[in-house]
Protein backbone atom coordinates (compact mmCIF):
# COMPACT_ATOMS: atom_id res chain seq x y z
CA UNK A 1 0.00 0.00 0.00
CA UNK A 2 1.41 3.42 -0.98
CA UNK A 3 0.91 6.13 1.64
CA UNK A 4 0.31 9.73 0.68
CA UNK A 5 2.83 12.14 2.29
CA UNK A 6 1.35 13.92 5.30
CA UNK A 7 1.48 17.64 6.04
CA UNK A 8 4.26 16.91 8.52
CA UNK A 9 6.30 15.12 5.79
CA UNK A 10 6.03 18.18 3.54
CA UNK A 11 7.10 20.43 6.41
CA UNK A 12 10.17 18.31 7.18
CA UNK A 13 11.18 18.28 3.52
CA UNK A 14 10.64 22.05 3.27
CA UNK A 15 12.74 22.63 6.41
CA UNK A 16 15.61 20.49 5.07
CA UNK A 17 15.58 22.22 1.69
CA UNK A 18 15.54 25.61 3.46
CA UNK A 19 18.82 24.67 5.17
CA UNK A 20 20.36 23.57 1.87
CA UNK A 21 19.42 26.90 0.26
CA UNK A 22 20.89 28.80 3.20
CA UNK A 23 24.17 26.94 2.51
CA UNK A 24 24.01 28.18 -1.11
CA UNK A 25 23.42 31.74 0.10
CA UNK A 26 26.42 31.50 2.44
CA UNK A 27 28.58 30.18 -0.40
CA UNK A 28 27.70 33.29 -2.43
CA UNK A 29 29.60 35.38 0.13
CA UNK A 30 32.90 34.18 -1.42
CA UNK A 31 32.25 35.48 -4.98
CA UNK A 32 30.70 38.57 -3.41
CA UNK A 33 34.00 39.26 -1.62
CA UNK A 34 35.98 38.67 -4.85
CA UNK A 35 33.64 41.05 -6.73
CA UNK A 36 34.09 43.69 -3.99
CA UNK A 37 37.90 43.37 -4.09
CA UNK A 38 37.81 43.60 -7.91
CA UNK A 39 35.44 46.61 -7.73
CA UNK A 40 32.91 44.87 -9.99
CA UNK A 41 29.86 46.72 -8.70
CA UNK A 42 27.30 45.16 -11.04
CA UNK A 43 28.48 41.70 -9.98
CA UNK A 44 28.29 42.75 -6.32
CA UNK A 45 24.66 43.69 -6.86
CA UNK A 46 23.94 40.36 -8.61
CA UNK A 47 25.25 38.39 -5.65
CA UNK A 48 23.46 40.57 -3.11
CA UNK A 49 20.19 39.80 -4.91
CA UNK A 50 21.07 36.08 -4.90
CA UNK A 51 21.95 36.07 -1.18
CA UNK A 52 18.78 38.01 -0.33
CA UNK A 53 16.66 35.45 -2.23
CA UNK A 54 18.35 32.48 -0.48
CA UNK A 55 18.09 33.97 3.01
CA UNK A 56 14.45 34.95 2.46
CA UNK A 57 13.61 31.41 1.32
CA UNK A 58 15.41 29.92 4.34
CA UNK A 59 13.62 32.26 6.78
CA UNK A 60 10.23 31.36 5.30
CA UNK A 61 10.99 27.63 5.50
CA UNK A 62 12.49 27.82 8.99
CA UNK A 63 9.46 29.67 10.34
CA UNK A 64 6.74 27.76 8.57
CA UNK A 65 8.13 24.22 8.31
CA UNK A 66 9.97 23.46 11.53
CA UNK A 67 8.64 20.32 13.25
CA UNK A 68 10.08 18.47 16.21
CA UNK A 69 10.75 15.24 14.35
CA UNK A 70 13.79 13.64 12.79
CA UNK A 71 14.29 12.94 9.08
CA UNK A 72 13.51 9.43 7.85
CA UNK A 73 15.12 7.77 4.81
CA UNK A 74 12.19 8.95 2.71
CA UNK A 75 12.71 12.57 3.77
CA UNK A 76 16.46 12.34 3.25
CA UNK A 77 16.05 11.09 -0.30
CA UNK A 78 13.52 13.80 -1.17
CA UNK A 79 15.56 16.59 0.45
CA UNK A 80 18.60 15.50 -1.59
CA UNK A 81 16.78 15.20 -4.92
CA UNK A 82 14.53 18.27 -4.60
CA UNK A 83 17.22 20.24 -2.75
CA UNK A 84 19.54 20.05 -5.77
CA UNK A 85 16.80 21.35 -8.10
CA UNK A 86 15.83 24.23 -5.81
CA UNK A 87 19.53 25.01 -5.23
CA UNK A 88 19.93 25.18 -9.03
CA UNK A 89 17.10 27.71 -9.33
CA UNK A 90 18.49 29.96 -6.56
CA UNK A 91 22.15 29.61 -7.54
CA UNK A 92 21.31 30.63 -11.12
CA UNK A 93 20.12 34.11 -10.04
CA UNK A 94 23.56 35.84 -10.05
CA UNK A 95 24.50 33.94 -13.22
CA UNK A 96 21.39 35.10 -15.07
CA UNK A 97 21.78 38.69 -13.86
CA UNK A 98 25.38 38.75 -15.18
CA UNK A 99 24.05 39.11 -18.74
CA UNK A 100 26.20 36.25 -20.06
CA UNK A 101 23.28 33.87 -20.62
CA UNK A 102 20.76 33.65 -23.41
CA UNK A 103 18.00 32.60 -21.01
CA UNK A 104 17.31 31.58 -17.40
CA UNK A 105 17.29 27.97 -18.61
CA UNK A 106 20.89 28.39 -19.81
CA UNK A 107 21.88 29.81 -16.40
CA UNK A 108 20.19 26.83 -14.70
CA UNK A 109 22.05 24.47 -17.07
CA UNK A 110 25.40 25.93 -16.01
CA UNK A 111 24.40 25.78 -12.34
CA UNK A 112 23.46 22.12 -12.53
CA UNK A 113 26.62 21.47 -14.53
CA UNK A 114 28.64 23.16 -11.77
CA UNK A 115 26.95 21.47 -8.80
CA UNK A 116 27.20 18.05 -10.43
CA UNK A 117 30.86 18.65 -11.43
CA UNK A 118 29.99 18.11 -15.08
CA UNK A 119 31.67 21.09 -16.71
CA UNK A 120 29.48 21.57 -19.79
CA UNK A 121 28.56 25.24 -20.13
CA UNK A 122 26.29 27.55 -22.10
CA UNK A 123 27.77 30.79 -20.74
CA UNK A 124 28.64 33.19 -23.53
CA UNK A 125 31.84 35.23 -23.88
CA UNK A 126 33.62 33.40 -21.05
CA UNK A 127 36.86 35.25 -21.70
CA UNK A 128 35.29 38.53 -20.54
CA UNK A 129 33.42 37.29 -17.48
CA UNK A 130 33.79 39.22 -14.19
CA UNK A 131 36.09 37.71 -11.53
CA UNK A 132 33.14 37.35 -9.14
CA UNK A 133 31.12 35.33 -11.67
CA UNK A 134 34.14 33.19 -12.53
CA UNK A 135 34.72 32.53 -8.83
CA UNK A 136 31.06 31.47 -8.50
CA UNK A 137 31.41 28.99 -11.39
CA UNK A 138 34.48 27.37 -9.88
CA UNK A 139 33.32 27.48 -6.29
CA UNK A 140 30.09 25.80 -7.35
CA UNK A 141 31.93 22.91 -8.88
CA UNK A 142 34.38 22.64 -5.96
CA UNK A 143 31.56 22.65 -3.43
CA UNK A 144 29.41 20.41 -5.61
CA UNK A 145 32.24 17.88 -5.72
CA UNK A 146 32.09 17.46 -1.97
CA UNK A 147 28.29 17.53 -2.24
CA UNK A 148 25.81 20.30 -1.48
CA UNK A 149 24.38 18.18 1.29
CA UNK A 150 27.88 17.67 2.71
CA UNK A 151 28.22 21.46 2.89
CA UNK A 152 24.89 21.79 4.63
CA UNK A 153 25.78 18.91 6.95
CA UNK A 154 29.12 20.43 7.86
CA UNK A 155 27.67 23.69 9.04
CA UNK A 156 23.92 23.54 9.36
CA UNK A 157 22.74 20.10 10.42
CA UNK A 158 24.94 19.48 13.47
CA UNK A 159 23.24 17.27 16.02
CA UNK A 160 20.59 15.95 13.63
CA UNK A 161 20.29 12.19 13.90
CA UNK A 162 18.73 12.04 10.43
CA UNK A 163 21.82 13.65 8.90
CA UNK A 164 23.19 10.34 7.60
CA UNK A 165 20.00 9.78 5.63
CA UNK A 166 20.41 12.92 3.55
CA UNK A 167 24.18 12.38 3.31
CA UNK A 168 23.70 8.91 1.83
CA UNK A 169 20.88 10.15 -0.42
CA UNK A 170 23.37 12.36 -2.24
CA UNK A 171 25.18 9.33 -3.65
CA UNK A 172 27.90 9.22 -0.98
CA UNK A 173 26.99 6.13 0.96
CA UNK A 174 30.36 5.52 2.63
CA UNK A 175 31.03 6.77 6.12
CA UNK A 176 34.71 7.50 6.76
CA UNK A 177 34.02 7.88 10.45
CA UNK A 178 31.25 6.59 12.74
CA UNK A 179 29.68 10.05 12.91
CA UNK A 180 28.34 11.51 9.64
CA UNK A 181 29.07 15.12 10.60
CA UNK A 182 32.69 14.11 11.30
CA UNK A 183 32.72 12.28 7.95
CA UNK A 184 31.59 15.47 6.18
CA UNK A 185 34.30 17.45 8.00
CA UNK A 186 36.97 14.85 7.11
CA UNK A 187 35.95 15.18 3.43
CA UNK A 188 36.46 18.94 3.72
CA UNK A 189 39.78 18.50 5.51
CA UNK A 190 41.11 16.36 2.63
CA UNK A 191 39.77 18.73 -0.03
CA UNK A 192 41.06 21.89 1.62
CA UNK A 193 44.54 20.41 2.15
CA UNK A 194 44.69 19.51 -1.53
CA UNK A 195 43.33 22.97 -2.41
CA UNK A 196 46.31 24.63 -0.74
CA UNK A 197 48.95 22.21 -2.09
CA UNK A 198 47.50 21.93 -5.62
CA UNK A 199 46.92 25.68 -6.02
CA UNK A 200 50.49 26.45 -4.91
CA UNK A 201 51.92 24.09 -7.54
CA UNK A 202 49.69 25.57 -10.23
CA UNK A 203 50.50 29.13 -9.15
CA UNK A 204 54.21 28.36 -9.43
CA UNK A 205 53.67 26.82 -12.86
CA UNK A 206 51.64 29.75 -14.15
CA UNK A 207 54.13 32.34 -12.88
CA UNK A 208 56.97 30.32 -14.43
CA UNK A 209 55.09 30.60 -17.74
CA UNK A 210 54.93 34.38 -17.31
CA UNK A 211 51.50 35.04 -15.81
CA UNK A 212 51.32 38.03 -13.40
CA UNK A 213 51.20 37.15 -9.68
CA UNK A 214 47.62 38.25 -8.95
CA UNK A 215 46.09 36.78 -12.10
CA UNK A 216 48.16 33.64 -11.61
CA UNK A 217 46.78 33.21 -8.09
CA UNK A 218 43.17 33.47 -9.26
CA UNK A 219 43.75 31.13 -12.21
CA UNK A 220 45.57 28.59 -10.03
CA UNK A 221 42.72 28.45 -7.50
CA UNK A 222 40.11 28.20 -10.26
CA UNK A 223 42.05 25.55 -12.18
CA UNK A 224 42.49 23.56 -9.00
CA UNK A 225 38.79 23.78 -8.15
CA UNK A 226 37.83 22.66 -11.66
CA UNK A 227 40.30 19.76 -11.69
CA UNK A 228 39.97 18.48 -8.11
CA UNK A 229 36.20 18.42 -8.24
CA UNK A 230 36.45 16.65 -11.61
CA UNK A 231 34.27 19.50 -12.89
CA UNK A 232 36.57 20.63 -15.67
CA UNK A 233 35.66 24.29 -15.61
CA UNK A 234 38.47 26.68 -16.49
CA UNK A 235 38.52 30.49 -16.56
CA UNK A 236 39.15 30.68 -20.32
CA UNK A 237 36.99 29.43 -23.16
CA UNK A 238 39.87 27.37 -24.58
CA UNK A 239 40.10 25.49 -21.28
CA UNK A 240 43.62 24.02 -20.76
CA UNK A 241 44.56 24.72 -24.39
CA UNK A 242 44.78 28.42 -23.39
CA UNK A 243 47.90 27.84 -21.26
CA UNK A 244 49.96 25.83 -23.80
CA UNK A 245 51.92 24.41 -20.89
CA UNK A 246 53.02 20.81 -20.40
CA UNK A 247 53.70 21.53 -16.72
CA UNK A 248 50.19 22.87 -16.07
CA UNK A 249 48.70 19.90 -17.95
CA UNK A 250 50.71 17.44 -15.84
CA UNK A 251 49.78 19.13 -12.56
CA UNK A 252 46.07 19.33 -13.43
CA UNK A 253 46.10 15.70 -14.54
CA UNK A 254 47.57 14.54 -11.23
CA UNK A 255 44.99 16.69 -9.39
CA UNK A 256 41.97 15.36 -11.26
CA UNK A 257 43.03 11.72 -11.06
CA UNK A 258 43.55 12.05 -7.29
CA UNK A 259 40.27 13.99 -7.10
CA UNK A 260 38.54 11.06 -8.75
CA UNK A 261 39.68 8.68 -5.98
CA UNK A 262 37.26 7.55 -3.30
CA UNK A 263 37.31 9.74 -0.16
CA UNK A 264 37.50 6.52 1.87
CA UNK A 265 40.70 5.66 -0.04
CA UNK A 266 42.21 9.09 0.70
CA UNK A 267 41.30 8.73 4.34
CA UNK A 268 42.76 5.21 4.60
CA UNK A 269 46.04 6.16 2.89
CA UNK A 270 46.36 9.38 4.88
CA UNK A 271 45.82 7.63 8.18
CA UNK A 272 48.57 5.06 7.73
CA UNK A 273 47.36 2.22 5.49
CA UNK A 274 49.63 3.05 2.52
CA UNK A 275 49.25 -0.31 0.76
CA UNK A 276 45.56 0.39 0.20
CA UNK A 277 46.47 2.51 -2.83
CA UNK A 278 47.35 -0.56 -4.93
CA UNK A 279 45.16 -3.12 -3.16
CA UNK A 280 41.94 -1.17 -3.61
CA UNK A 281 39.55 -2.53 -6.26
CA UNK A 282 38.84 0.98 -7.58
CA UNK A 283 42.49 1.88 -8.17
CA UNK A 284 43.00 -1.44 -9.95
CA UNK A 285 39.82 -1.03 -11.95
CA UNK A 286 40.85 2.50 -12.97
CA UNK A 287 44.34 1.36 -14.00
CA UNK A 288 42.95 -1.50 -16.13
CA UNK A 289 40.25 0.56 -17.87
CA UNK A 290 42.68 3.46 -18.44
CA UNK A 291 45.08 1.02 -20.15
CA UNK A 292 42.26 -0.47 -22.25
CA UNK A 293 41.31 3.10 -23.25
CA UNK A 294 44.96 3.88 -24.09
CA UNK A 295 45.11 0.77 -26.23
CA UNK A 296 42.00 1.81 -28.18
CA UNK A 297 43.24 5.40 -28.46
CA UNK A 298 46.64 4.28 -29.79
CA UNK A 299 45.03 2.04 -32.40
CA UNK A 300 42.59 4.81 -33.36
CA UNK A 301 45.30 7.46 -33.70
CA UNK A 302 47.54 5.08 -35.67
CA UNK A 303 44.72 4.46 -38.13
CA UNK A 304 44.20 8.19 -38.83
CA UNK A 305 47.88 9.14 -38.42
CA UNK A 306 47.23 11.59 -35.57
CA UNK A 307 49.48 12.56 -32.62
CA UNK A 308 52.25 10.14 -33.50
CA UNK A 309 54.95 11.57 -31.20
CA UNK A 310 55.01 10.58 -27.52
CA UNK A 311 54.59 14.18 -26.29
CA UNK A 312 51.68 14.85 -28.64
CA UNK A 313 50.04 11.59 -27.66
CA UNK A 314 50.39 12.44 -23.96
CA UNK A 315 49.17 16.04 -24.24
CA UNK A 316 46.39 15.66 -26.80
CA UNK A 317 45.38 12.04 -26.47
CA UNK A 318 46.12 10.55 -23.06
CA UNK A 319 45.30 13.80 -21.22
CA UNK A 320 41.81 13.95 -22.72
CA UNK A 321 41.29 10.22 -22.22
CA UNK A 322 42.13 10.44 -18.51
CA UNK A 323 40.14 13.66 -18.22
CA UNK A 324 37.15 11.75 -19.64
CA UNK A 325 37.79 8.67 -17.51
CA UNK A 326 37.90 10.68 -14.30
CA UNK A 327 34.78 12.53 -15.56
CA UNK A 328 36.65 15.84 -15.35
CA UNK A 329 36.28 17.47 -18.75
CA UNK A 330 39.45 19.57 -18.81
CA UNK A 331 40.56 19.56 -22.41
CA UNK A 332 43.65 20.35 -24.47
CA UNK A 333 41.95 20.22 -27.89
CA UNK A 334 39.13 22.14 -29.56
CA UNK A 335 35.69 20.55 -28.99
CA UNK A 336 35.26 19.88 -32.68
CA UNK A 337 38.57 17.95 -32.80
CA UNK A 338 36.98 14.97 -31.06
CA UNK A 339 34.60 14.49 -33.95
CA UNK A 340 36.57 15.86 -36.89
CA UNK A 341 40.12 14.64 -36.10
CA UNK A 342 40.13 11.83 -33.53
CA UNK A 343 38.45 9.28 -35.77
CA UNK A 344 35.81 6.70 -34.86
CA UNK A 345 37.87 4.39 -32.58
CA UNK A 346 39.50 7.14 -30.50
CA UNK A 347 36.17 9.01 -30.13
CA UNK A 348 34.45 5.87 -28.84
CA UNK A 349 37.41 5.03 -26.59
CA UNK A 350 36.82 8.33 -24.79
CA UNK A 351 33.04 7.78 -24.78
CA UNK A 352 33.57 4.35 -23.20
CA UNK A 353 35.86 5.54 -20.40
CA UNK A 354 33.54 8.50 -19.71
CA UNK A 355 30.67 6.05 -19.27
CA UNK A 356 32.71 3.98 -16.80
CA UNK A 357 33.80 7.06 -14.88
CA UNK A 358 35.54 7.53 -11.57
CA UNK A 359 35.41 6.07 -8.06
CA UNK A 360 32.39 5.77 -5.78
CA UNK A 361 32.15 8.33 -2.98
CA UNK A 362 34.39 10.70 -4.91
CA UNK A 363 33.80 13.94 -6.77
CA UNK A 364 33.36 12.02 -10.04
CA UNK A 365 30.48 10.39 -11.92
CA UNK A 366 29.78 7.45 -14.25
CA UNK A 367 29.25 3.75 -13.45
CA UNK A 368 32.13 3.97 -10.93
CA UNK A 369 35.16 1.69 -10.57
CA UNK A 370 33.68 -0.06 -7.57
CA UNK A 371 30.65 -1.24 -9.55
CA UNK A 372 32.83 -2.28 -12.48
CA UNK A 373 34.94 -4.29 -10.04
CA UNK A 374 31.89 -5.92 -8.44
CA UNK A 375 30.34 -6.86 -11.79
CA UNK A 376 33.62 -8.13 -13.28
CA UNK A 377 34.43 -10.20 -10.18
CA UNK A 378 30.90 -11.58 -10.15
CA UNK A 379 31.17 -12.61 -13.82
CA UNK A 380 34.55 -14.19 -13.11
CA UNK A 381 33.00 -16.10 -10.22
CA UNK A 382 30.22 -17.35 -12.51
CA UNK A 383 32.77 -18.55 -15.07
CA UNK A 384 34.77 -20.30 -12.33
CA UNK A 385 31.67 -22.05 -10.97
CA UNK A 386 30.82 -23.30 -14.48
CA UNK A 387 34.22 -24.93 -14.94
CA UNK A 388 34.46 -26.20 -11.32
CA UNK A 389 33.02 -29.50 -10.09
CA UNK A 390 29.34 -29.29 -9.17
CA UNK A 391 30.01 -29.71 -5.48
CA UNK A 392 32.48 -26.79 -5.38
CA UNK A 393 31.38 -23.55 -3.71
CA UNK A 394 32.80 -20.55 -5.54
CA UNK A 395 32.75 -17.21 -3.76
CA UNK A 396 34.44 -14.03 -4.89
CA UNK A 397 35.57 -11.07 -2.82
CA UNK A 398 36.73 -7.56 -3.56
CA UNK A 399 39.08 -5.38 -1.58
CA UNK A 400 37.80 -1.91 -0.83
CA UNK A 401 39.33 -0.64 2.43
CA UNK A 402 38.51 -4.11 3.78
CA UNK A 403 37.71 -7.45 2.12
CA UNK A 404 34.07 -7.66 1.05
CA UNK A 405 32.47 -10.97 -0.01
CA UNK A 406 30.20 -10.62 -3.01
CA UNK A 407 26.56 -11.62 -2.60
CA UNK A 408 23.57 -11.43 -4.93
CA UNK A 409 22.20 -8.24 -3.35
CA UNK A 410 25.50 -6.39 -3.86
CA UNK A 411 25.79 -7.49 -7.50
CA UNK A 412 22.12 -6.75 -8.18
CA UNK A 413 22.45 -3.26 -6.69
CA UNK A 414 25.53 -2.52 -8.83
CA UNK A 415 23.81 -3.85 -11.97
CA UNK A 416 20.68 -1.75 -11.36
CA UNK A 417 22.69 1.47 -11.16
CA UNK A 418 24.81 0.60 -14.22
CA UNK A 419 21.67 -0.22 -16.25
CA UNK A 420 20.11 3.08 -15.15
CA UNK A 421 23.18 4.93 -16.44
CA UNK A 422 23.07 3.06 -19.75
CA UNK A 423 19.40 3.99 -20.17
CA UNK A 424 19.93 7.72 -19.60
CA UNK A 425 23.01 7.72 -21.87
CA UNK A 426 21.06 5.95 -24.62
CA UNK A 427 17.96 8.17 -24.40
CA UNK A 428 20.14 11.31 -24.59
CA UNK A 429 22.05 9.90 -27.54
CA UNK A 430 18.88 8.99 -29.40
CA UNK A 431 17.33 12.39 -28.66
CA UNK A 432 20.40 14.14 -30.09
CA UNK A 433 20.31 11.88 -33.15
CA UNK A 434 16.61 12.67 -33.70
CA UNK A 435 17.49 16.38 -33.62
CA UNK A 436 19.87 15.74 -36.53
CA UNK A 437 23.27 15.52 -34.82
CA UNK A 438 25.72 12.80 -35.85
CA UNK A 439 25.13 9.70 -33.65
CA UNK A 440 28.77 9.73 -32.50
CA UNK A 441 28.50 13.35 -31.39
CA UNK A 442 25.05 12.87 -29.84
CA UNK A 443 26.18 9.85 -27.79
CA UNK A 444 29.49 11.49 -26.85
CA UNK A 445 27.76 14.56 -25.38
CA UNK A 446 24.96 12.53 -23.80
CA UNK A 447 27.43 10.21 -22.04
CA UNK A 448 29.43 13.26 -21.06
CA UNK A 449 26.36 14.85 -19.40
CA UNK A 450 25.10 11.66 -17.75
CA UNK A 451 28.51 10.70 -16.38
CA UNK A 452 29.14 14.31 -15.23
CA UNK A 453 32.23 14.60 -17.42
CA UNK A 454 31.91 17.83 -19.40
CA UNK A 455 33.83 17.06 -22.58
CA UNK A 456 31.86 18.08 -25.64
CA UNK A 457 32.18 17.11 -29.28
CA UNK A 458 30.45 20.34 -30.25
CA UNK A 459 26.77 19.64 -29.57
CA UNK A 460 26.51 21.55 -26.28
CA UNK A 461 26.16 25.21 -27.23
CA UNK A 462 23.60 27.94 -26.39
CA UNK A 463 21.99 27.15 -29.75
CA UNK A 464 21.14 23.53 -28.95
CA UNK A 465 17.40 22.72 -28.69
CA UNK A 466 15.75 23.64 -25.37
CA UNK A 467 14.45 20.08 -24.87
CA UNK A 468 18.01 18.74 -25.09
CA UNK A 469 19.13 21.33 -22.53
CA UNK A 470 16.37 20.19 -20.16
CA UNK A 471 17.23 16.52 -20.76
CA UNK A 472 20.94 17.15 -20.13
CA UNK A 473 20.03 18.94 -16.86
CA UNK A 474 18.06 15.81 -15.91
CA UNK A 475 20.98 13.56 -16.93
CA UNK A 476 23.48 15.55 -14.89
CA UNK A 477 21.19 15.59 -11.85
CA UNK A 478 20.17 11.92 -11.99
CA UNK A 479 23.72 10.77 -12.75
CA UNK A 480 25.19 12.71 -9.85
CA UNK A 481 22.59 11.47 -7.35
CA UNK A 482 23.02 7.92 -8.65
CA UNK A 483 19.27 7.45 -9.20
CA UNK A 484 18.04 6.30 -5.79
CA UNK A 485 16.96 9.81 -4.73
CA UNK A 486 15.43 10.31 -8.17
CA UNK A 487 13.48 7.04 -7.86
CA UNK A 488 12.29 8.22 -4.43
CA UNK A 489 11.10 11.50 -5.93
CA UNK A 490 9.17 9.65 -8.65
CA UNK A 491 7.75 7.42 -5.91
CA UNK A 492 6.62 10.47 -3.99
CA UNK A 493 4.93 11.83 -7.10
CA UNK A 494 3.02 8.56 -7.44
CA UNK A 495 2.18 8.61 -3.72
CA UNK A 496 0.79 12.14 -3.99
CA UNK A 497 -1.49 11.13 -6.86
CA UNK A 498 -2.44 7.57 -5.94
CA UNK A 499 -1.44 7.10 -2.29
CA UNK A 500 -3.83 6.56 0.58
CA UNK A 501 -4.16 8.94 3.51
CA UNK A 502 -2.47 7.65 6.64
CA UNK A 503 -1.39 8.53 10.12
CA UNK A 504 2.25 9.23 10.88
CA UNK A 505 4.94 7.84 8.56
CA UNK B 1 41.11 10.75 26.37
CA UNK B 2 42.64 10.90 22.98
CA UNK B 3 40.22 10.69 20.08
CA UNK B 4 41.21 8.37 17.26
CA UNK B 5 38.36 8.83 14.85
CA UNK B 6 39.17 11.94 12.87
CA UNK B 7 41.87 13.30 10.59
CA UNK B 8 42.03 16.37 12.78
CA UNK B 9 42.06 14.48 16.06
CA UNK B 10 45.07 12.20 16.32
CA UNK B 11 46.19 11.31 19.83
CA UNK B 12 47.49 14.14 21.93
CA UNK B 13 51.00 12.64 22.01
CA UNK B 14 51.40 12.97 18.27
CA UNK B 15 52.86 16.28 17.36
CA UNK B 16 51.32 18.55 14.79
CA UNK B 17 54.30 18.29 12.43
CA UNK B 18 54.07 14.50 12.42
CA UNK B 19 50.40 14.63 11.50
CA UNK B 20 51.11 16.97 8.60
CA UNK B 21 54.04 14.78 7.55
CA UNK B 22 51.59 11.88 7.34
CA UNK B 23 49.26 13.93 5.15
CA UNK B 24 52.21 14.93 2.93
CA UNK B 25 53.22 11.29 2.61
CA UNK B 26 49.63 10.43 1.69
CA UNK B 27 49.65 13.08 -1.05
CA UNK B 28 53.02 11.78 -2.30
CA UNK B 29 51.79 8.17 -2.46
CA UNK B 30 48.61 9.15 -4.32
CA UNK B 31 50.59 11.28 -6.79
CA UNK B 32 53.05 8.42 -7.36
CA UNK B 33 50.15 6.10 -8.19
CA UNK B 34 48.94 8.55 -10.88
CA UNK B 35 52.44 8.87 -12.35
CA UNK B 36 52.86 5.07 -12.37
CA UNK B 37 49.56 4.58 -14.26
CA UNK B 38 50.54 7.32 -16.75
CA UNK B 39 53.95 5.75 -17.39
CA UNK B 40 52.36 2.34 -17.93
CA UNK B 41 49.94 3.89 -20.44
CA UNK B 42 52.76 5.64 -22.30
CA UNK B 43 54.74 2.39 -22.47
CA UNK B 44 51.69 0.65 -23.89
CA UNK B 45 51.30 3.39 -26.48
CA UNK B 46 54.96 3.02 -27.50
CA UNK B 47 54.55 -0.74 -27.77
CA UNK B 48 51.51 -0.37 -30.03
CA UNK B 49 53.36 2.22 -32.11
CA UNK B 50 56.27 -0.18 -32.62
CA UNK B 51 53.91 -3.04 -33.54
CA UNK B 52 51.82 -0.94 -35.92
CA UNK B 53 54.81 0.48 -37.85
Amino acid sequence: MILRPTREDWKLIGWGIGRVILAIGLLMLVPLAIALISTEWNTVLNFLVGIFACVTFWLVMENTCYVKRDLSWFHGLIVASLGWLVAMAFGAIPHFLSGHFKSYLDACFDLMSGYTTTGLFLLQDLDHVAHGTNMWRHLLTYAGGQGIIVIALTFLFAGTAGAFKIYASEGKDEQLLPNVIRTARAIWMISLTYLVVGSLFLWFGLMKDGMPVGRGLLHSVWLFMGAWSTGGFAPQSLNLLYYHSLLIEMITMIIFVIGSFNFALHYTVWTGNRREIYRNIETRSFAITALVGTFMLSIGFSKVGLYTSLTEFFRKGFYNLVSGHTTTGNSTVYATSFFKEFGFIALWAITLVMAIGASACSTGGGFKGLRMGIITKSLWGDIKSIVSPESAVVREKIHHVKDVWLDDALVKGAMLIVISYVVIYAVGGLLGTIYGYSPSVAFFDSVSAGSNTGLSAGLTTPLMPALLKVYYIFEMWAGRLEFMSVFALVGMGIAVVRGKRSGRR
Amino acid sequence: MAERDGLESHSGAESRWRRWAEYALGILIESSAVIAISLAALLLMLLIKVIMT
